[in-house]
């Protein structure tokens, strides 16, 4: 049995933790970038160009999470899930957006964001938005049932079809 | 029926969701913008101070709040409801139409801060003016269960009469673009 397999099996063991978002506020994100280090994936969110009625806005990140490639695949089978499922209850969501040569240039915020490192990851379909809950649970193995969720990110079904599509063809 | 139309008849109704208001902070705007995009609208709510050396407008923007069409054109209903009520009682509320300055006359201040998603939102009518409470379902009102109120903006029947105007006319055009926002059917 080679160590991921001896992992997962222990994984399965620990019952799912409870997630706790009691401090956390969720953040609108209409675009998605992906970035790529030796060891881990870096997915920004942010927000693409818009005119408001101050004048243009550039396109900004406004959260970066960093995840090793175990939890990315992680991530996106539980895209995938939730994708299906949503086309499957109330049809196509259309064509992917908020990625690709759009979201090309974007600058960060006046301060840069520092990535936050990740292992956990929750994704929720409601019929409107799709919910992403961020987790470093500094201890899997233990019995701690309550994690507490560090970044709060939701999007559009089609942004998140466009993340789902990224991710795949990135690992 | 559209995609929206489906969903209203899985909904709980706002008057049907518990709310939690410990420790929510409060803005008191003296402007508000509202921008429709393809995916979701934002609503600003800023402080606007005025410079006479310059003859030039600061604003802050103090909260910025981005929600679904839906739930928009939800908050939209619930505002010109409570102003109907107002209106009834005190008379005819003129709003600000027309007089937002233009982007030349007017300086961001700072970095605006995070569009906070929300997708439920109260509309409380009180004798001075209106309060509105945005707030996160995470269950998309489908189970029962206390909901926290993120944040809490408490603006005139002048200003709420602005917010419903410019939501009219954005709204009017983001249905012409991709198509009607269905709440009710």
């Amino acid at each position: 049995m080679g160590f991921f397999n001896w992992l997962s099996e222990r994984m399965c063991l620990v019952p799912p933790p409870v997630f706790d978002d009691s401090s956390v506020s969720p953040v609108y994100a209409d675009f998605v970038h992906l970035g790529l280090t030796s060891d881990s994936l870096v997915i920004n969110f942010g927000l693409l160009p818009h005119t408001f009625p101050w004048g243009r806005h550039p396109a900004i990140v406004l959260r970066r999470v960093a995840m090793d490639f175990r939890t990315a695949r992680k991530l996106l089978a539980a895209l995938k899930m939730t994708i299906q499922e949503h086309e499957r209850i109330l049809g196509s969501i259309g064509s992917p957006a908020g990625c690709a040569a759009e979201t090309q240039e974007f600058t960060s915020s006046a301060e840069p964001i520092h990535p936050t490192r990740v292992n956990l990851a929750r994704v929720t379909g409601t019929p409107d938005e799709v919910v992403f809950d961020f987790v470093c649970d500094w201890k899997p193995f233990g019995n701690v049932k309550v994690v507490h969720v560090s970044d709060r990110v939701v999007t559009s079904f089609r942004t998140t079809k466009g993340l789902f599509e990224r991710i795949a063809s990135t690992i | 029926m559209g995609f929206f139309g489906r969903l209203s008849r899985r909904r709980k109704s706002v008057a049907e969701v518990v709310f939690d208001d410990a420790r929510v902070s409060t803005t008191y705007p003296d402007w508000v913008a509202f921008t429709a995009m393809r995916e979701a609208c934002m609503i600003d709510f800023v402080l606007l101070a005025h410079e006479p050396a310059r003859d030039r407008q600061y604003a802050t923007v103090l909260y910025r709040a981005a929600m679904t069409g839906y739930t928009a054109k939800q908050l939209l209903t619930a505002l010109q409801t409570a102003i109907q009520r107002c209106e009834q009682q005190f008379g005819k509320i003129q709003g600000h139409a027309g007089r937002l300055p233009q982007a030349g006359e007017i300086a961001v201040t700072g970095e605006p801060p995070d569009p906070m998603y929300v997708n439920c939102a109260r509309v409380t009518p009180t004798p001075e003016g209106v309060v509105m409470d945005f707030a996160f379902n995470f269950a998309s009102a489908f189970v029962s269960g206390k909901v926290r109120i993120l944040h809490r903006v408490v603006v005139g029947f002048y200003l709420a009469e602005t917010l419903v105007q410019r939501m009219l006319s954005e709204i009017r055009d983001h249905e012409f673009r991709f198509g009607e926002i269905e709440i009710d059917v």
